[in-house]
């Protein structure tokens, strides 16, 4: 393990190594500061241009750019009380209120310092949860497998929130979506109508250039969103919170264990494990009837919880190619993109992809928290900039991107559609997380179903008598039968009580 | 007010079941396997097909409340179908002309919008002129990335094709 991770240091600490850090640090502090925009974003504008990039690289890039939108995500939260990512809406209900109180450095140093104390012991703990979990899944067959992806995808639609039924629509569409160009056991043609761009498929950068770059910069031009005037915020210098972190210690042990451990189960990941850290450790708080009117217990468990779970959400990809989150599956499109594929036998046929996401989150945090506390007092002027000028740039990039895929036009009409279909789920409220956690795990799920028929004789019933698979198969259909009772008990109580 | 019997939900519904169904149509007329106890390429899309018919056959039947639905107003239906048409552009463009020709226009039509509705109090002169401007200093940018730097292969449209050949 320590020869791989002083490999990937020693890549890191080449010229290009510190350019990729140091500028997807900054580029992901950026954007995650921008509200409407997101580092997520700007990793699916750089999808394309990762063809072209060395795999190692460009992954160690995408970890600088995931850990430096992570932590930009907290500036507008407290500085103009707009979050500038889901995950920092609960920063705002604390941070913005020392701003307004004319005190935006206590929040932001302690947002700052929350980078080194969430993120370097998640990924510590990552690095040896992963391996064990990955030795699990070498040994499982491809019907523990299904049902293991079934167990995923129940779970992002169960837990998200969303309704079932639109959830269970966006898979189904996924699905055949997914099944447009070749099957994955016969190679033979499916669903291409005779038209040659549908032979290979949808490509999955040009799916997520539509619904996450092109569909949101519409919705923006459409809204005309405006945001407030940041620029004459005063903000002085960065200050190591020790006074803050003795305070706060159990706060931030407990926030940390609980955004570590929601990162690991699929569909929650940061905005979830921030309100719950914050929900937890108010209830728990000796000044419970203070939180929400300016506590910095409030400021820290929303971030420790965020940051904490970046290790967390990387366990599931890299150990058994399951991704938890939206920030996840572009980590996997990147795998894919250099033919690697994330699963059980990743850590054992490339184990310097894996030790390279591990150190670069590690180097990356450092270098985010060196930035962030040295250009502190520019954090104003980040979110005043002229939204005007960047967003043409963002969508003529995102066309870009969708035409460098394949050298062809095709690209830029799929990532065009991809936006119309985004447009429509928006309008009937399907949820799009599980539309793209299914549609990059189809394949997989596809193989290991048909593996399943093929190479047992017990036919569907090993689903059942394999104890891994009967266990992933509970979990899956409980997190769906409790996402269904529970409301109904609600709606019954609240309907006793009105009587 | 009573609600209407075809509302949103129910449309989706109905939609689901008619893309399902064409689906199901082009799934039975697939070659199946001849890999001994293989379900065959079918067997998965039609999974699919099965989930959206009874996701389809419960919005029919319950179809939820009005959630957060995309409401436009007249401004804004006129800002969604006007970007729309640049990016139906961007397709058209790049087919016919190709992306080195398509991607400055694109540009240059969406930073004039953009421009023109977060500062309307500008003139249309010295609008034209700084849009212009960024055009030509990102469009440069772009190239040099992605052609010089990147590699990417620009190809011409049809129509360049023919003028020039």
């Amino acid at each position: 393990m320590l020869g791989y991770i002083v490999d990937a240091l020693k890549t890191l600490c080449s010229v290009t190594g510190i350019l990729y850090i140091v500028g997807g640090a900054l580029l992901g502090v950026f954007f995650g500061a921008l509200p409407g925009l997101s580092g997520g974003m700007v990793m699916t504008l750089l999808l394309p241009v990762t063809f072209k990039m060395d795999g190692v690289l460009a992954l160690a890039l995408f970890m600088a750019l995931h850990v430096g939108s992570s932590c930009g995500g907290a500036i507008g939260s407290i500085l103009l009380g707009i979050p500038g990512t889901s995950s920092s809406i609960a920063t705002t209900w604390d941070g913005y209120e020392f701003t307004k109180r004319g005190d935006p450095v206590t929040p932001l140093s302690v947002t700052v310092t929350s980078n080194l104390l969430g993120i370097i012991p998640g990924i510590i703990i990552a690095m040896f949860l992963a391996k064990t979990l990955a030795d699990f899944g070498v040994k499982i067959g491809p019907w523990d497998y299904a049902s293991m992806i079934f167990c995923a995808l129940a779970m992002v639609i169960g837990l998200s929130g969303a309704s079932l039924v639109k959830g269970f629509a966006g898979v189904g569409l996924a699905i055949i979506v997914s099944c447009v160009g070749t099957d994955p056991i016969l190679s033979r043609e499916r669903f291409t109508f005779g038209v040659n761009g549908l032979y290979s498929g949808f490509n999955s950068v040009n799916i997520m250039l539509g619904l996450f770059a092109a569909r949101i910069i519409l919705m923006e031009y459409v809204r005309q969103t405006k945001t407030k005037d940041a620029s004459k915020i005063k903000v002085s210098h960065y200050r190591w919170p020790g006074k803050e972190i003795r305070q706060n210690f159990p706060n931030i042990i407990i926030s940390f264990l609980i955004g570590a451990f929601i990162g690991f189960l699929p569909g929650l990941g940061g905005p979830t494990s921030s309100v719950v850290a914050y929900t937890t450790n108010r209830s728990l708080a000796k000044d419970k009837d203070k939180w929400g009117t300016g506590v910095i217990g409030g400021v820290w468990s929303p971030e420790v919880a965020t940051k904490g779970g970046i290790g967390g959400a990387m366990i599931p990809m890299i150990a058994l190619g399951i991704p938890g989150d939206v920030i996840m599956v572009q980590f996997m499109t990147v795998m894919n993109n250099h033919n690697v594929n994330p699963g059980p036998r990743l850590m054992i046929e490339k184990p310097d992809m894996v030790y390279m996401l591990y150190t670069a989150a590690l180097v990356a945090s450092i270098f985010v928290f060196i930035i962030q506390a040295l250009a502190m007092p520019l954090f104003p002027k980040f979110i005043s900039l002229p939204y005007h000028y960047l967003y043409p740039a963002i969508i003529v990039i995102s066309f870009l991107g969708a035409y460098m895929v394949k050298s062809d036009y095709f690209g830029i009409l799929v990532a065009v559609g991809s936006c119309i279909l985004g447009l429509i789920m928006d309008n009937f409220d399907i949820p799009q997380m599980p539309f793209i956690m299914t549609f990059i795990l189809a394949q997989l799920f596809e193989q290991n179903l048909r593996y399943t028929f093929i190479g047992s004789t017990a036919g569907l019933k090993i689903f059942v008598t394999s104890p891994v698979s009967l266990i992933f198969l509970i979990v899956g259909i409980g997190v769906l039968v409790v996402q269904t009772v529970l409301p109904a008990v609600k709606r019954s109580k609240a309907k006793k009580a009105d009587a | 007010m009573e609600k209407k019997f075809f509302c949103k939900d129910r449309w989706l519904g109905l939609g689901m079941i008619l893309v399902a169904g064409f689906f199901i149509w082009r799934s039975l007329i697939l070659r199946p396997s001849n890999l001994n106890r293989d379900p065959g390429p079918a067997v998965y899309p039609l999974l699919g097909c099965g989930i959206l018919i009874l996701c389809g056959i419960i919005l029919l039947i319950k179809p939820g409340p009005d959630g957060k639905r995309m409401k436009m107003n007249a401004d804004e239906k006129k800002r969604f179908w006007s970007i729309l048409a640049v990016y139906l552009f961007a397709i058209l463009g790049s087919w016919a002309l190709g992306v080195m020709y398509t991607i400055p226009i694109c540009l240059f039509i969406i930073s004039y919008m953009f421009s023109k509705s977060s500062k309307p109090e500008m003139s249309t002169k010295k609008r034209l002129l700084t849009t212009l401007i960024y055009t030509v200093i990102v469009s440069a940018a772009i190239y040099v990335i992605y052609v010089k730097i990147l590699d990417v292969t620009i190809k011409n449209g049809v129509l360049i094709k023919m003028l020039f050949r």
